[in-house]
């Protein structure tokens, strides 16, 4: 388990990361979310040891990551595929990983076989490909075969099958009962693989709650309807509860009530129903909605064109 | 994904750090390049000079035991500009690389990662240089006629390459961690090796004194034949680098990676 407490790192002025306080738990895939510049990869790199909390503090296992003996058997971390000598071939440069740890050589073909690299195990790494060092530095973290995974950013580089790859394999760690810890600043790429969200934007903690609750929290879902008697539905819906609105081709939108709910509502007082269905808001935009006062950069609205 | 055992943890062991240290030397070309520029540069000295002498139209000179060593201490003199740059990039390469934070990340007792770290350059550094000085030695002896036998001081001045080097070494790879970047490490290792006795023996009055008691002209002492108390000088010359490397280790220690 990773835990951090009123962890808060300082660069001069700025605050990258402000009094955050959270736990990663095992046996879900837990996702660290936030626009650049959120204080994401500084997080990552207290919990790994390299960069000193100005305050609070960060543990592995109920340890600091500088206290562990053997860290790779039990945390492996992918923060950065192309901090590798582009000089040394991947499995020398996995071999001396495993050496410090006292792992078995044998080990190094195991993880290059498991990320699909064996054919290039003595070629520089120098001549590879940003995804051919993602996988890479997915098989360094899964060097000591730990139970916790952080990986920053592990889907950037990677095409189509790599990035189902990755799905795939950070959901089969965490149905062993394992901790994984992934960063993005894409929402949607995360949408489908977590199972609990951690958002942060100007390093503060935004939201930190199960995919389902985040979901539901943020009200994602809104009810849409077209009806010849929209005028007189409306305000019904209204006394009901419900948040309407009428969009441009004048069907409603109802926030509020679920479409069991308005369709009953509709029946009852004699409304005609043409269309219902359920609208899902994508993630993306609810996570835009959130972050959106904490964005350092953010573009300027285009001006609207008559 | 496959299930695996992997044996059991054993207590963490130095060894085992140093046996990484090596892999991470002997697997990246840059660094066996260095030590061929330096072997290159000693022994191929040491040709230049036979071969003028074996062109001379009076035929080679015969010349003094202590003539033939400082042959060989021209050549290492060459050299070791190179073994310099060997020790600050042992350092500097892991930081352009971005390799440092696999390390540290690896190896979370960072004092003991630049101690291992230190210990592989050193005896790489010794072994090679006592290798180059015997070969180039050997060339000079083998190709000139050579009067008298091999002094005690002599043989400690040929023997003393190995112990020196090794700290020059290691005095590069400290500045190297200290610095942080390969250009102004190389740099700030000629600064402390060259221009800092060049400048301190201008100052007036004490200058002559002060240089005496700098790493480089202290530690230098010892590959030559006729320094006054050499072991002591480059007994300074260890304190200078131990503090130096302790700095490097606890500036680590106080930075972010």
């Amino acid at each position: 388990m990773i835990q951090t407490q009123r962890l808060t790192k300082r660069f001069r002025a700025t605050v990258a990361v402000d009094d955050l306080s959270i736990a990663v738990e095992p046996g879900k895939v837990t996702g660290f979310l936030g626009p650049n510049g959120s204080g994401k990869s500084t997080t990552m790199r207290m919990i790994m040891g390299l960069a000193r909390p100005t305050s609070g503090s960060a543990t592995v296992n109920g340890r600091p990551y500088r206290k562990l003996r053997h860290p790779l058997r039990e945390i492996g971390a992918l923060l950065d595929a192309e901090a590798v000598h582009p000089g040394r071939s991947a499995a020398n440069h996995l071999l001396w990983m495993a050496q410090t740890n006292g792992l078995p050589r044998s080990r190094v073909d195991e993880v290059l076989g498991l990320v699909g690299l064996s054919g290039v195990a003595g070629k520089r790494v120098g001549g590879f490909s940003l995804g051919m060092k993602q996988r890479l530095g997915i098989a360094g973290a899964l060097l000591g075969n730990p139970g916790v995974l952080v990986l920053d950013e592990p889907l950037n580089g990677l095409d189509p099958e790599g990035i189902l790859w990755v799905r795939t394999l950070i959901r089969s760690f965490a149905a062993q009962g394992r901790v994984v810890f992934v960063s993005s600043h894409l929402m949607n790429e995360m949408q489908d693989t977590v199972d609990h969200v951690v958002v942060i934007g100007r390093g503060r903690l935004i939201a930190d709650a199960s995919m389902k609750d985040f979901v539901a929290g943020n009200s994602l879902e809104a009810v849409r309807l077209r009806s010849p008697h929209a005028s007189m539905l409306g305000p019904v819906l209204v006394e009901a509860g419900a948040r309407v609105s009428v969009e441009p081709d004048g069907s409603l939108t109802v926030t509020g009530l679920s479409s069991t709910r308005v369709g009953d509502l509709a029946l009852a007082a004699g409304a005609a129903l043409h269309e219902l269905w359920t609208r899902t808001e994508s993630l993306e935009s609810v996570f835009m909605k959130l972050t959106r006062q904490s964005l350092d950069y953010q573009a300027s609205p285009a001006p609207a064109r008559a | 994904m496959t299930t695996l055992t992997l044996p059991a943890p054993v207590k963490p062991r130095f060894r085992t750090i140093v046996r990484a240290e090596w892999t991470k030397f002997r697997s990246v070309r840059s660094f066996r390049w260095c030590l061929a520029v330096f072997a290159l540069l000693a022994v191929g000295t040491s040709v230049i000079v036979a071969v003028a002498g074996a062109l001379s139209p009076h035929g080679p000179e015969t010349v003094t035991m202590g003539e033939t060593v400082s042959m060989v201490q021209l050549g290492m003199g060459f050299a070791e500009l190179v073994i310099l740059v060997l020790g600050v990039l042992m350092a500097t390469s892991e930081y352009r690389t971005g390799t440092i934070r696999v390390s540290l990340m690896s190896v979370p007792r960072w004092g003991r990662l630049l101690l291992a770290k230190a210990l592989v350059l050193t005896a790489v550094v010794a072994v090679a240089s006592q290798v180059v000085v015997w070969a180039s030695f050997a060339i000079q002896y083998a190709t000139g006629e050579t009067l008298g036998g091999l002094e005690p001081e002599m043989l400690r001045a040929l023997f003393g390459f190995a112990p020196y080097l090794a700290v020059l070494a290691l005095f590069g790879m400290a500045v190297g961690a200290i610095v942080r970047h390969a250009a102004v490490g190389v740099l700030a290792g000629i600064g402390l090796a060259y221009l800092l006795p060049a400048f301190v023996s201008l100052a007036p009055i004490v200058g002559e004194t002060a240089v005496r008691f700098l790493p480089f002209p202290s530690g230098s002492a010892i590959v030559n034949m006729t320094a006054e108390l050499p072991w002591l000088r480059f007994g300074l010359c260890c304190a200078w680098a131990a503090a130096v490397f302790a700095l490097a280790i606890h500036l680590t220690h106080r930075r972010d990676a």
